[in-house]
């Protein structure tokens, strides 16, 4: 079994967000970078279909050097190969999909598994676009996988909840949260990683790129949230829920 | 012909012990080898000290009294046991056997000889009455002695043996007196020189009892001697030949500093199988009486964890003799691969093995064991040492260690809380640091609990407003600071404390930190004891803010509005008092702030943990009873209206322990900045 896994280096989680001045962007300096969580589920989630079996885990990242760290971190968790694609343009659905659909071509793997998003951008879009491209099955926010045979069956998230869909390889699955928790890597396999085979190929090799025809026009935090209000009695809530929240009729 | 036997069981018993002997060097040298006889002044005083001088048996005065007696008995009956030997060999025209006294002349002539008898005397009765004492105390006192609660008969069997060893040689000079040995015959006006045992021991003898018995005393000590000799390498009394090479062998550091670990040529992190412990550290499994110091001080072991430390070691002796033969072959072979154990050395729930993971995960290295112990054993290295093995070559550790590690890897504290808000707590405040203001003369190393842990964040803004008051010149790293990686040590995360170190060593170096200020005494401890396993060459002066302040208030930098005549008890925490000797700048700066200082039972060196130490403070304590509980109680009993804490950690250990057993109403919790800070 051949598995592609894409992953997404993205703003920790704990990091404070600030937008910047020019409010078009997020201020950078001092926040740490990780493999985006999804992704990193998404990378112990390989590991366990594989079991230590034969077969390749291809860990795959779309920016630059500075991706090297969650790459290598990737190999350290068990993948065998890492590949960074190297590209100018900015990282958006529309671009990252078709770099990673020329290089399933050409690897020619059985399963692509990767985050349902990234939670940077949080657009949630690639592992669907990508599968259309491919024109392969799909089978999105995994929370359970199943491998018999050339059989996937994946345990789905569903909106108030689950779906169990299935299909014959190859296939996309993206991953959800509660797939599985992912192993710290151990000191010798952050040993071996860094010796571990490290691609690094230009977005002109998977075929090019266009820039994305989105642009971002501005960024704004969330509204601060308000102090809650102490009433006296439930009359005082009811009120308030009906006259000021407009939530009781 | 007495004398063809006397030195025939002589031989084979000294070669029966060689070769057991042989056998335990042969079992230690197994270990990284680690010796080292460098700072050999330093390790003459230890042996001097610690077992001439029995310092650390003082600690407990009764007992120490106790073993002092056998112990100094012991080094006096050694002078005699050569001539008692060959008095089995050498006899003179009546058929006596050979006396100091044919070389010295009598007592009655020579003072030497004088001295030699009464300390003979003064051996013999004085082990004779101790090995008495300790029979009623194991036997009759033992459950108002919890360090006897386990019943030894090891410990009763050599007590018996050292008995029949007085009686016999009592009785051989007793004997020897009323026979009339030649030495004796002018000393009759002088009866004995002051041997008021022997002659006592001589009075209930006559001439032909003396005749009869003399062979039975002389041959039941020789031969005890000889079968005590070999019980000794599979006894607890083997400490008497361990204890000595363990002072002087052992690692400097009194025993609390961690193994370096070797990252460049070592593929095996940390101890998964015994051989892989220093050889240093399996010397002390023979040092090891049994005495069960370690034990009773022991903060996980007496509040009902399965960690014991006089086990730990233990259980290491256990499996470096279960694995012997197999180590033992595959060092012949070449030491190729892996060895095969029989016994693992760490078990755990679906795994069997000597040391059990819940017992290596419940230490807080408080280092009390290793404070206690009369023979040098340094406990909490080796535990480390087998977390440290747990956590980088297994990942097998407890599984809310792992978000601990991640915050420290990203987000430089263990909190995992941003990077980037480190610095929040200096909002809307105007503080100096290290970019802003590059001249300081001292930095204020905030730390992870003062920037991110809302209760410590008061302790930084007390030592600010102090800093401030006092015309300190100092700074702070601001959001350039990072954890100092001391958690991640002490779990075992070797690899990530040292990534850690390096950060923060090249953070001290681009700002010229030569000074550091830290209200820490984790802290404290790595920048002193382990930075300098990460860069011997880095140095960096390092003040606790005890210390510090308790300068400031003796100078007359900080002036203190005195008299509040609270009554305040002060926790020492286990890594300023006992890691670093800082015991008297707390209390000092609580009798300059006017507070009536109430001491709790432990304190000082001997204080107890508040439970977070070793990583602890990270981890759930669902085995036994609470440690802060137990901590918090004592401060309870004190009657005092605040403890006073000097840690971070110990401030949110003591702090939840008050709320949880429901005193936070009458009892404050503060540290000893925020006290002063109140009254300048």
């Amino acid at each position: 079994m051949k598995i592609i896994v894409p992953i997404a280096r993205t703003e920790d989680y704990n990091a404070r967000i600030v937008v910047n001045k020019d409010g078009d962007d997020i201020e950078r300096g001092g926040v740490a970078m990780v493999i985006n969580p999804f992704d990193e589920i998404a990378v112990e989630e390989a590991l366990r279909i594989l079991d230590g079996g034969d077969g390749e885990i291809i860990v795959v990242s779309i920016g630059g050097d500075e991706a090297a760290p969650e790459l290598r971190r990737a190999l350290a968790m068990g993948a065998h190969r890492a590949v960074q694609i190297n590209t100018e343009a900015k990282l958006m659905p529309e671009v990252i999909t078709p770099l990673l659909g020329a290089l399933v071509e050409r690897e020619q793997p059985d399963l692509v598994v990767m985050g349902k998003q990234s939670i940077d951008g949080d657009s949630g879009q690639v592992a669907q676009r990508l599968a259309q491209r491919l024109n392969w099955p799909q089978a999105t926010f995994a929370y359970e996988v199943k491998i018999e045979g050339k059989t996937v069956t994946v345990g789905c998230e569903m909106d108030g909840g689950t779906e169990t869909v299935a299909f014959d390889l190859p296939g996309v699955i993206s991953t959800d949260l509660r797939l599985n928790e992912p192993r710290l890597p151990k000191l010798p396999d952050i040993m071996k990683a860094k010796k571990k085979p490290y691609d690094v190929i230009s977005d002109d090799e998977l075929g090019g790129v266009a820039e994305s025809p989105i642009k971002v026009l501005s960024m704004a935090p969330p509204p601060e949230r308000q102090a809650g209000q102490i009433v006296a009695d439930v009359d005082a809530l009811i009120a308030k829920l009906r006259d000021e929240a407009k939530v009781l009729a | 012909m007495h004398g063809i036997a006397v030195v025939s069981v002589l031989g084979i018993s000294l070669a029966l012990f060689a070769r057991n002997c042989w056998r335990l060097v042969r079992m230690i040298r197994l270990g990284v080898d680690d010796f080292s006889l460098s700072h050999l002044g330093g390790r003459i005083k230890d042996v001097g000290y610690y077992v001439i001088g029995q310092a650390k048996l003082l600690r407990d005065p009764g007992a120490g009294i106790l073993h002092m007696a056998f112990f100094y008995g012991f080094l006096l009956i050694q002078i005699g046991l050569l001539e008692f030997v060959l008095s089995g060999v050498w006899f003179d025209e009546q058929g006596y056997g050979f006396s100091y006294a044919w070389l010295l002349g009598t007592p009655a002539d020579s003072l030497i000889m004088k001295a030699y008898w009464i300390s003979q005397e003064l051996a013999i009765y004085g082990v004779g009455l101790a090995c008495f004492i300790a029979i009623f105390r194991r036997w009759f006192l033992r459950s108002f002695l919890p360090r006897l609660k386990k019943r030894s008969a090891d410990a009763e069997l050599i007590i018996l043996f050292i008995a029949i060893l007085m009686v016999t040689l009592g009785g051989v000079q007793a004997a020897d007196v009323v026979m009339g040995h030649g030495v004796f015959s002018d000393t009759q006006g002088d009866w004995l020189f002051g041997r008021p045992g022997t002659r006592l021991f001589a009075a209930a003898l006559t001439v032909d009892s003396a005749q009869t018995l003399y062979p039975f005393f002389w041959w039941g000590h020789f031969l005890t001697i000889m079968i005590f000799m070999n019980y000794l390498p599979f006894s607890k009394h083997m400490h008497l030949l361990g204890a000595v090479p363990n002072f002087f062998l052992r690692r400097r550091g009194e025993g609390l500093i961690l193994n370096p670990v070797d990252f460049e040529t070592s593929e095996e992190f940390g101890v998964g199988r015994v051989n892989l412990f220093n050889a240093s550290d399996l010397l002390d499994t023979f040092a090891c009486a049994e005495c069960n110091r370690c034990t009773v001080v022991c903060p996980a072991n007496t509040t009902g964890k399965p960690l014991d430390p006089a086990k730990i070691v233990h259980d290491m002796k256990d499996n470096l003799y279960a694995n012997e033969v197999n180590l033992l072959d595959w060092v012949s072979q070449g030491s190729e691969g892996e060895p095969n154990c029989e016994v693992n050395l760490i078990g755990g729930a679906d795994s069997e093995g000597s040391i059990h993971f819940d017992e290596l995960w419940s230490c807080t290295t408080c280092g009390a064991c290793v404070q206690e112990c009369p023979v040098g054993i340094s406990h909490v290295p080796k535990i480390v040492d087998m977390r440290r093995h747990m956590v980088m070559m297994e990942g097998n550790n407890p599984p809310e260690l792992d978000q601990v590690f991640r915050g420290m890897e990203t987000n430089a504290n263990p909190w995992g809380l941003g990077a980037n808000t480190r610095f929040d707590w200096a909002d809307g405040l105007d503080i100096p640091t290290v970019e802003t203001h590059p001249d300081f003369e001292y930095l204020y190393y905030v730390g992870c609990a003062g920037s991110f842990d809302d209760r410590a964040k008061k302790i930084t803004a007390a030592m600010i407003k102090l800093l401030q008051m006092a015309d300190i010149n100092f700074a702070v790293l601001g959001k350039g600071e990072s954890c100092n990686g001391e958690t991640a040590r002490r779990l075992g995360n070797e690899y990530l404390f040292v990534e850690m170190a390096g950060t923060l060593i090249e953070t001290f170096k681009r700002y010229r930190v030569d000074k550091v200020i830290t209200t820490c005494p984790h802290c404290l401890n790595t920048f002193n004891k382990d930075y300098p396993t990460v860069d011997p060459e880095f140095q960096l002066e390092v003040h606790h803010h005890t210390d510090f302040l308790n300068q400031l208030v003796r100078s007359g930098a900080l002036e203190l509005d005195g008299e509040s005549g609270e009554k305040i008890t002060y926790h020492d925490s286990c890594y300023l008092a006992r890691y670093n000797g800082i015991e008297d700048s707390p209390r000092d700066l609580l009798e300059a702030a006017g507070a009536d200082v109430v001491e709790m039972t432990r304190n000082r060196d001997r204080g107890f943990c508040c439970g977070a130490g070793g990583g602890r403070m990270w981890m759930e304590e669902h085995l036994g009873t609470r440690v802060n509980h137990s901590r918090t109680q004592e401060a309870v009993e004190t009657g005092a209206s605040t403890v006073a804490v000097a840690c971070p950690f110990c401030m949110t250990m003591i702090g939840d322990g008050t709320r949880e057993i429901g005193v936070d109403d009458n009892l404050n919790v503060k540290d000893i900045a925020e006290l002063l800070a109140d009254r300048v």
